[in-house]
């Protein structure tokens, strides 16, 4: 045996106590390594989530700010032949819109991103909105402008075009 | 300890009892603090997963159901909603407000979670431990 070896066995106790200590020692740091980085990526996914309802509060206000264009419109002219010209005036610089015309309906798309800077990356919130002729003034606001896109993303997303892959063609 | 000696003196065993509690103490707080951190970081997931389902309860809900300006729900020790006083541990506040005069179709609603009881070795009492504005869209509005 290795302990019948040594001359005296007065400092095993020491030596397993050290162990022991050095052991619950790197158990503790581990678990405060592990429970900090457990708490930071919920912090993570909290601020995630927050700006998400932010974008999508800014998306809202976008929504109800193009209908609140359109109900003042029909509010003020029943002409709605004028109807596009009339909006058109009223939408900000900003708003990217185009008309195209479907079985000779004019209709208009709108389209606005907003973007956000969180925990150091780009979040983006698209939000594409069709704008169709209304027939008369009395008809419904949500019938006349409904979402057709409300998409959110990260950083732009880029593919990596750097591999020669392989695209399908002999 | 001399040689030819048996056993230790009282002071030996004082200082090494002394060690042994300085070193146990170092180790029992940062077990402490690791439960600490695991504990907000389950009260966080925990507020965040209410309030999501919350804010999309509201989602596209009709006027009437938003009559309400505050409201306040009680959860227990597990997150489930109570309403034993003596099992209360979290609480959701919300504060539903009209955005302005001009945007009445929309209102904001303000979400607080917090903890009524301090954690380990803290002394603060009701905790926030997570808090979040949105707009809610009343779908009636533009119906009326």
């Amino acid at each position: 045996m290795m302990m019948g070896n040594l001359n005296s066995q007065k400092g095993s106790s020491m030596i397993l106590i050290s162990l022991l200590l050095v052991t619950l020692v790197v158990f503790a740091l581990l678990s405060v390594t592990i429970s900090s980085s457990e708490l930071r990526l919920s912090q993570r996914n909290a601020d995630n989530i927050k700006t998400y309802y932010l974008l999508d509060s800014e998306g809202k206000r976008f929504l109800y700010d193009i209908k609140s264009k359109i109900k003042k419109i029909l509010d003020f002219s029943d002409n709605t032949v004028l109807f596009f010209k009339n909006l058109d005036s009223l939408l900000n610089e900003n708003t990217i819109r185009s008309v195209s015309y479907r079985d000779s309906v004019p209709e208009m798309t709108i389209e606005r991103t907003f973007a956000l800077e969180d925990d150091s990356r780009n979040r983006y919130l698209k939000v594409k909105l069709l704008v169709q002729q209304p027939n008369s003034i009395d008809d419904n606001i949500n019938d006349i402008c409904s979402v057709i896109e409300w998409r959110f993303w990260n950083e732009p997303f880029e593919l990596n075009n750097k591999y020669d892959l392989w695209e399908g063609k002999p | 300890m001399k040689s030819g000696e048996k056993g230790f003196t009282l002071i030996e065993i004082i200082i090494s009892a002394g060690i042994l509690a300085v070193v146990a103490v170092g180790i029992v707080s940062l077990f402490i603090a690791s439960h600490v951190s695991i504990q907000k970081a389950m009260d966080l997931d925990n507020a965040v997963l209410q309030i999501n389902s919350l804010i999309e309860g509201f989602q596209g809900t009709e006027s009437s159901t938003v009559k309400i300006s505050h409201f306040t729900i009680y959860y227990d020790d597990k997150w489930e909603r109570s309403t034993n006083d003596s099992e209360i541990k979290y609480v959701i506040y919300g504060d539903f407000k009209p955005l302005s005069d001009e945007q009445k179709g929309l209102l904001n609603l303000d979400l607080r979670a917090v903890r009524l009881k301090p954690y380990p070795f803290e002394n603060r009492e009701d905790h926030e431990i997570y808090s979040i504005d949105v707009i809610i869209e009343d779908t009636s509005y533009w119906s009326e």
